[in-house]
């Protein structure tokens, strides 16, 4: 650092798509009397290959730290000219790249001589990051070829079957005591309409007949959970043993519990009041009595509580329906509700039979739901019906009650294990945008109806992608911390901690969002220590230490006062 | 380079702010891609606004902003990803509570908390950049230079100094 | 008995009773108040309650070079109290260890220091007065109110006297940090001729946005008479209208600058009466 010249700057012309607009000659001569520049060149093209091997030549100047390229975007080109270099051997920290044509020349086409001096000082912000640019802390990861996965219902089981199919070892478990999840409760499966003995047994067998590839562990209970992405230490009991295993990644397929209406609709009270899973204990055991069978639809549901479709309560409801008619072609069948979420054309489709086949819909208003009328046994259900504006009374042998699927009452506690977070309706929160089954901890995916209810398809789907996500993160062998991310191919930078100025006030501990940063007693004092694995470099935590004791080395205090200072010189 | 033409309406335009200096912070996440679809689609912009990159408008300190504006930067823009759609679960929104409460100090001393334009998933597009970039630096231009506050330091000091 | 007399009993009994090892707070030496760690019951005669006296940075530094096992009382008032609290929030000090003996200010004080809160939470003796609001004062107001201009220019007058002494800084409860940031190059140069005071007053009362205690030491300490509190009101009153927090009140409570939003009820659907006969969920 200081004020010996170690930066070498390339710029490019672009074929005269920079040029044009810009006075490259006059940038040159800007940039050379800069006291950090030891060489400049101007090339045509740097993102072709016969200057990318100039740049690289020089570049074995040893007394040369940094490249600045004054070129094009990041997403243009940029990125892809950093990455050809490292595959030269330079590595991407020592090069930066300033975007002159979208960010310059291309918006600023009217105004050359504007133009110039903005690119003169996008390249002096450059030479001063670069210049204060250090390395960051790295470890390596070498991260163990086990997962764990939580839950054996069909997202569990399915994530399992991938993993040990690519020979991974898994540790399956379970706190019920016979896989298959809610599945196990349900006759037959929708929209499939299969068993859900046919619809797993394919998956399970794969993992039974896996000779110890996948460890199932039956009503087994989580214990501790600590490390990160590469090595995790698990601990949870199974019968009277506890066992202590350590995996590379870890699977949350917890699923969702079912929802019990608590004297709601007279459920519980009144004879002939079901959930809909009740009723599928009828169907299981062959007893359906009655004929005529009203179903209500979002009961606890879309309201203020619980503001959420629950996604799946439609086509349950739908399928009973149907399996009623299965039984008594001549019953009455009516579904009471306030929207049909049927998306898709399967659902769609499925929709559309049950209405053939004679099921009937009314639809009720929030805040005039229907009423359970009946002394010891259902008599009927009064309703107001929205279309026709008009109070029906139906008569009903049976009413079922479509509850909706609701978080676990422990998910508080293993989203506290893992440090994962939870969004507003108790389901665990993923990343926002393309990152669907990535969680807040790096290393750790959710899927299935843990993280949303789902149909028992989407389930397996999850499962399967959430077995991708993690064979991803523990089969490329050996990892530095910066390269061990599922959703990107490079981590920005990973914080440091000086520690003789750290104060331990705890407030990067307070803001970090990943739980990098803990405070740890060094010499009688609190000091913040980085976990780099964690650490996703995005320096929430710099900007609230109170006195700069934590910083990016990639893109520090410095490099950014710099940059203002560079802003602020030129023309004065 | 070409000659301008000084009656054209556009560079009339950009004159009026010319000599202010604008800083954007932009996310790479967001408004760095609007920034460069703006330059995709060749969008006239004026050329006051200076972009630094950063992962998460959360490390823009506010130490900064505020350095930034006692070392005449005439207007500062953080534009990071929309509240709730932060890459890194929700640090832009205590960032965003941060440069809040900067803005009631900025007020206070009479550095107008408008030169400090903050905006949350409004950038990510290129013309919504575009737009934002352009009132911005149209209501910078507007204002006097950030300069001028200094100067009147001098100024203040120098009247006192008459007065005693 | 008076305020100082309620206030040496108790001192008494603690020291006697061996609850705590000292007891810090002020007495005279040649007629001035200093302040003083009492460790004798039978010198705890000594002690002054006047005039106000910010001891609370004095109490975290003995017990951060006290044995681990010491423990200290503390004659404080509501803005050393609300100190105690942000600096055992950040680490500084182990309230375990801190037996506070509040008193509260006088109207007078309160005044003085514009101070909305001139009681600790817990009184040992005294009566509580009410406080102030800061933008009642007619001096606050001409420094709060005005056009950019205006306030740019009395600002300017106000600043522009700093000598840059450090006084606001080192007197400050809450300003702990070594190596602070205030001496740092990057963000406040030094050795130039006028000094940079507007980058060092502005990041100075910005890194004590959700922290200041309002104690006024501050603009007491100030030899050139900066009213550098008056920086802090409006941020202080974005934070309390906001998000209703103030510092030091609520050992419990984490900065909102430091917090993600409470997420609030979904206000998307209606909620029917019948509902709260909801069992389970979270």
């Amino acid at each position: 650092m200081g004020n010996d010249r170690s930066i070498r700057c390339f710029l490019c012309r672009c074929h005269g798509e920079i040029s044009r607009v810009i006075d490259l000659d006059e940038v040159a001569r800007a940039l050379k009397s800069h006291p950090g520049v030891r060489s400049l060149d101007v090339r045509n093209s740097l993102c072709l290959e016969e200057d990318m091997d100039v740049l690289a030549s020089r570049v074995e100047d040893p007394d040369a730290t940094g490249l600045v390229l004054g070129a094009c975007s990041l997403y243009a080109r940029g990125d892809r000219i950093r990455t050809a270099l490292e595959e030269k051997g330079i590595s991407p920290d020592t090069v930066e790249v300033v975007d002159i044509r979208e960010g310059c020349s291309w918006i600023h086409h009217g105004q050359p001589r504007e133009a110039t001096t903005k690119a003169i000082d996008l390249l002096r912000m450059g030479v001063a990051l670069q210049r204060h640019r250090e390395n960051p802390d790295e470890v390596m990861v070498d991260p163990v070829r086990e997962v764990f996965v939580l839950g054996a219902g069909p997202a569990g089981i399915s994530a399992a079957a991938s993993l040990v199919r690519l020979g991974v070892r898994v540790h399956l478990l379970d706190r019920a005591k016979s896989p298959g999840g809610l599945l196990n409760l349900v006759k037959r499966i929708a929209p499939e309409d299969v068993t859900s003995d046919e619809y797993l047994s394919q998956k399970q067998q794969t993992i039974f007949a896996s000779n110890g590839g996948v460890s199932h562990y039956p009503g087994a209970k989580l214990i501790s959970a600590h490390g990160s992405a590469g090595d995790f230490t698990i601990s949870f009991s199974s019968g009277k043993t506890e066992h202590a295993i350590r995996v590379g990644a870890v699977i949350v397929a917890t699923g969702a519990k079912i929802l019990m209406p608590d004297g709601l609709y007279r459920h519980g009270n009144l004879e002939g009041v079901l959930t809909g899973i009740e009723l599928e204990r009828r169907f299981k055991a062959g007893q359906l009595e009655g004929n005529r069978v009203v179903f209500i639809q979002c009961v606890g549901v879309r309201d203020r509580k619980r503001p959420y479709c629950s996604a799946i309560c439609c086509i349950v409801s739908l399928k009973q329906a149907c399996q009623v008619l299965d039984v008594d072609p001549q019953a009455e069948v009516f579904v009471l509700h306030r929207d049909i979420m049927c998306p898709g054309s399967v659902l769609e489709k499925y929709y559309r039979d049950a209405m053939a086949r004679g099921v009937r819909f009314l639809r009720y208003e929030q805040d005039r739901p229907p009423v359970v009328l009946g002394d010891e046994n259902v008599d009927s259900v009064e309703v107001y019906d929205a279309l026709t504006s008009e109070m029906r009374r139906i008569k009903a042998d049976l009413v079922v009650l479509s509850t909706p699927l609701a978080p676990h009452d422990d998910a508080g506690r293993i989203a506290e294990l893992f440090g994962l977070n939870r969004d507003e309706h108790g389901f665990y929160e993923v990343r926002t945008l393309m990152h669907p089954l990535e969680t807040k901890r790096e290393g750790v995916f959710v899927c299935g109806s843990a993280r949303w209810p789902v149909l028992g398809r989407s389930a397996v789907l999850q499962g399967e992608a959430a077995a991708m996500k993690a064979y991803e993160l523990i089969s490329r062998g050996t990892l530095a911390a910066s390269r061990l991310s599922t959703y990107r191919e490079r981590k920005f930078s990973l914080a440091r901690v000086d520690h003789e100025a750290c104060t331990g006030c705890g407030n990067c501990v307070a803001v970090c969002p990943y739980d990098a940063c803990s405070l740890e007693k060094k010499e009688g004092a609190l000091k913040s220590t980085v976990n780099l694995i964690r650490c996703s470099g995005c320096g929430s935590c710099v900007s609230v230490c109170p006195n700069g004791s934590i910083q990016l080395p990639g893109h520090s205090a410095m490099a950014i006062g710099e940059m203002l200072k560079a802003v602020c010189e030129q023309g004065s | 380079m070409t000659d301008r033409t000084e009656d054209s309406g556009n560079i009339q335009v950009v004159l009026e702010g010319a000599g202010r200096k604008i800083v954007v912070f932009a996310c790479t996440w967001c408004a760095l891609i609007g920034a460069d679809g703006a330059g995709k689609k060749r969008i006239s912009l004026p050329a006051t606004f200076r972009v630094i990159p950063v992962e998460c408008i959360s490390r823009v300190e506010a130490d900064a902003v505020i350095r930034a504006f006692t070392s005449g930067i005439d207007g500062v823009a953080v534009m990071g990803c929309h509240l709730g759609g932060c890459r890194h679960n929700g640090a832009n929104l205590r960032s965003a509570r941060k440069l809040e409460l900067l803005k009631p100090l900025l007020d206070t001393v009479g550095i107008d908390s408008r030169r400090l334009f903050t905006s949350y998933g409004t950038a990510h597009e290129y013309h919504q950049f575009a737009q934002a970039i352009e009132s911005f630096c149209s209501q910078i231009g507007e204002m006097p230079p950030v300069s001028a506050w200094s100067r009147s330091f001098v100024r203040a000091m120098s009247a006192r100094g008459e007065n005693e | 008995m008076s305020l100082r007399e309620e206030v040496l009993t108790r001192v008494k009994a603690l020291l006697k009773d061996r609850r705590v090892d000292g007891v810090l707070g002020l007495s005279l030496f040649e007629k001035e108040p200093v302040p003083c760690l009492f460790e004798d019951p039978f010198d705890v005669d000594a002690l002054v309650i006047e005039p106000k006296w910010l001891l609370a940075k004095l109490a975290m530094n003995i017990l951060k070079t006290a044995p681990q096992e010491y423990r200290l009382g503390l004659v404080c008032r509501g803005c050393d109290d609300r100190a105690v609290t942000e600096l055992a929030k950040r680490n500084q000090l182990d309230r375990n260890r801190l037996t506070l003996l509040g008193i509260p200010c006088t109207a007078e004080q309160a005044r003085k220091c514009l101070c909305s809160t001139p009681y600790p939470r817990e009184i040992v003796a005294g009566e509580r007065v009410e406080g102030m609001y800061p933008m009642n004062d007619e001096q606050a107001q001409l420094f709060l109110t005005g056009s950019m201009e205006e306030r740019m220019k009395r600002w300017a007058r106000e600043l522009n006297r700093c000598i840059k002494c450090y006084g606001c800084r080192n007197v400050c409860p809450i300003c702990v940090c070594i190596p602070c940031k205030l001496e740092d190059d990057l963000w406040v140069k030094r050795g130039h001729i006028p000094a940079d005071m507007v980058s060092y007053h502005l990041i100075r009362a910005f890194h004590l946005s959700d922290t200041c205690v309002s104690c006024a030491g501050c603009t007491d300490t100030c030899p050139v008479n900066i009213p550098l509190m008056l920086l802090q009101v409006s941020m202080r009153e974005t934070l309390k209208s906001q998000y209703a927090y103030e510092p030091g009140l609520d050992p419990e409570r984490v900065s909102p600058v430091l917090t993600e939003q409470e997420k609030g009820e979904g206000t998307l659907f209606q909620e029917p009466a019948w509902i709260d006969s909801l069992r389970g969920g979270s």
